[in-house]
């Protein structure tokens, strides 16, 4: 009966059902008509309602569209500033106080900025970029400092210079910890997206959108439904996040992204 | 010889297009060409002002925006041919900003209504009630200080949006973010369509006041300029012109033929997002007396009126050079 009640998969069971008590009582205690703090079952139901519009599906698309494009740009652009910076140490200082402005600013500040300077609809691309490309260059450069130096010594003497050994030999070795960064930064780019979407008030093709129209019109079910849908999505990136961080661990690499 | 030649057939087509100031500085000219809809880049806010826009459904140049702030920085920053924005905002960001725009026509009159929760004992609005209003110091607080005064201040509260007022009415309470106190409130002030989606959810709700009409007597038989259309300074005046003109009979024949409105929506696939109100919904709160308040008058025309409605916020002295 205790290894039943102290197995994870029973415990994440009940965490789920501690959840769906929570949000009942919440309901039962603050929401009015569903225009509050609508109930699971006025969630579900909505759910599967939204669940039969293909519109759904396409602001689904869409969304995922400008976060794949946004992931895709910053990780290009992580991947070599990280493998400059991770190489040549004195680099990483002189793009520090640049990560530390990119980390800094209200993600935002950086919304209502990069909505004047291009329009409505790409500057969610952006702002996952901004927000995506500091955690992804530490990811690279993590992995290019978490070298061994026995290795990189092996390496000069078997005549690979610096730029040779950031690409034969470190990057290789630091895969794992790029994967981690990506898939860390992932689910976190998901939710800038649908957030940015939401801010810049653009009307068209986007999670965001639907869930800032749904709350304009008062269905808070919806905001609900939609937000439960993230929610199943993103569960499905945090499984794929510990998978990795399994793989990782049995490999017997430490993952520290501030390193 | 060649020179000649041009300066008359200047003076020929100047002779030709007269323009007509009597009914609120239209342009009326035979030598306007039909417009055609792809020509302009149009971006303007969700509600009452994007229905005027019903024809440009799936139209690539037509753009909504839910946020206000992101329309005014796309005006300051110049990139689109046409804006729609609130008058006091639109003028604000060319006076302010420098945005290349000119103020050309407004749409919308007024959609603002005082709902009553009836649960009032004397069914009166007094400052003994509980009154929610909604943006502070902007245009739905200006224009109900400009009508009641400040004989109500004490029994005024505050929402952010007009979907945290009707979130309001549907409950029957309301909680301030800022002090987390929370009222039950008998009046709140709702902007169309929010109200019309209220009383299908509450039936207990009802239109206490035409916020409209009220204006209307206040500034004697003034109407509320409400959101306007600006356009860039580098467009050309003559597709201007037939863009105005066109945009002025389409509303004309919504006001007469509301489906004309619901059918014209619903060539977009999102219409409801994109428009920020159902097509069905819009067709009928424009039927209840043109509740939306859609309408057309060139602002060159009325600037009486124009001004009256930014005097609110302090926009006085305005340039001539700001009217289209």
């Amino acid at each position: 009966m205790r290894k039943f009640i102290s197995n994870k998969y029973t415990l994440f069971s009940l965490g789920i059902i501690f959840v769906i008590g929570l949000w009942f009582i919440i309901s039962a205690f603050f929401d009015v008509n569903g225009a509050i703090f609508p109930s699971p079952i006025l969630t579900l139901q909505s759910l599967g309602n939204i669940l039969t519009k293909g519109q759904t599906y396409s602001s689904l698309g869409f969304t995922f569209l400008r976060m794949i494009i946004g992931f895709t740009i910053s990780f290009v652009l992580a991947l070599a500033f990280g493998m400059i910076a991770g190489n040549w140490p004195k680099m990483y200082h002189f793009f520090r106080p640049l990560m530390t402005v990119l980390k800094s600013v209200p993600t935002v500040a950086f919304v209502f900025v990069l909505v004047v300077l291009t329009n409505a609809r790409e500057a969610p691309i952006l702002v996952v970029l901004i927000v995506c490309f500091p955690i992804l260059y530490e990811a690279v450069v993590g992995g290019f400092r978490n070298v061994e130096k026995e290795i990189v010594e092996a390496s000069k003497v078997d005549g690979a210079n610096s730029v040779k050994s950031a690409f034969h030999i470190k990057l290789p070795l630091a895969v794992p910890y790029i994967v981690v960064g990506m898939v860390s930064s992932f689910g976190l780019s998901f939710k800038i997206a649908i957030m940015s979407e939401a801010l810049t008030g653009a009307t068209k093709n986007g999670i965001g959108s639907s869930i800032q129209y749904a709350y304009s019109q008062m269905e808070m079910a919806d905001v609900f439904a939609y937000s439960l849908l993230v929610i199943i999505l993103m569960l499905i990136v945090t499984l794929l996040e510990d998978v990795v961080k399994q793989i990782a661990k049995k490999k017997g690499i430490v993952i520290d992204n501030n390193k | 010889m060649k020179k000649y030649l041009s300066l008359i057939a200047v003076a020929v087509m100047l002779t030709a297009c007269n323009t007509n100031g009597s009914n609120s500085g239209s342009t009326d000219c035979s030598c306007i060409p039909e417009y055609d809809r792809s020509t302009l880049s149009i971006l303007t806010p969700t509600g009452a002002p994007a229905l005027a826009f019903y024809n440009y459904a799936g139209n690539a140049k037509f753009e909504t925006n839910s946020a206000p702030a992101t329309i005014s920085g796309q005006m300051a920053a110049g990139s689109k041919d046409v804006i729609v924005l609130p008058t006091n905002a639109g003028v604000k960001a060319i006076v302010d900003n420098k945005a290349p725009y000119q103020l050309a026509a407004t749409i919308t009159f007024g959609n603002f209504y005082i709902a009553s929760l009836n649960n009032d004992d004397n069914q009166v609005m007094d400052e003994n009630d509980t009154i929610l209003l909604f943006q502070k110091n902007n245009v739905p607080d200006k224009i109900f200080h400009y009508v009641y005064g400040d004989q109500f201040n004490n029994a005024i509260h505050y929402a952010a949006d007009v979907s945290a007022v009707a979130q309001a009415a549907i409950s029957g309470k309301y909680s301030d973010p800022d002090t987390g106190t929370e009222y039950v409130p008998n009046y709140v002030m709702i902007a169309e369509p929010a109200l019309t989606n209220v009383m299908s959810k509450k039936n207990t709700v009802s239109v206490y006041a035409d916020v409209q009409a009220k204006y209307k007597e206040k500034s004697n038989d003034q109407a509320l300029f409400q959101a306007s259309v600006f356009i860039k300074t580098d467009v050309n005046k003559l597709t201007a012109t037939s863009f105005l003109e066109s945009l002025n009979k389409d509303i004309e024949d919504a006001i007469a033929n509301p489906t004309k409105l619901s059918a014209g929506m619903s060539q977009e696939v999102s219409a409801a997002e994109v428009y920020g109100v159902a097509p069905q919904m819009a067709e009928n709160v424009l039927k209840k007396n043109n509740g939306m308040g859609l309408g057309f008058k060139y602002a060159r025309g009325n600037k009486a009126a124009v001004e009256t409605f930014l005097k609110l916020f302090n926009i006085e002295g305005l340039n001539e050079e700001i009217y289209f």
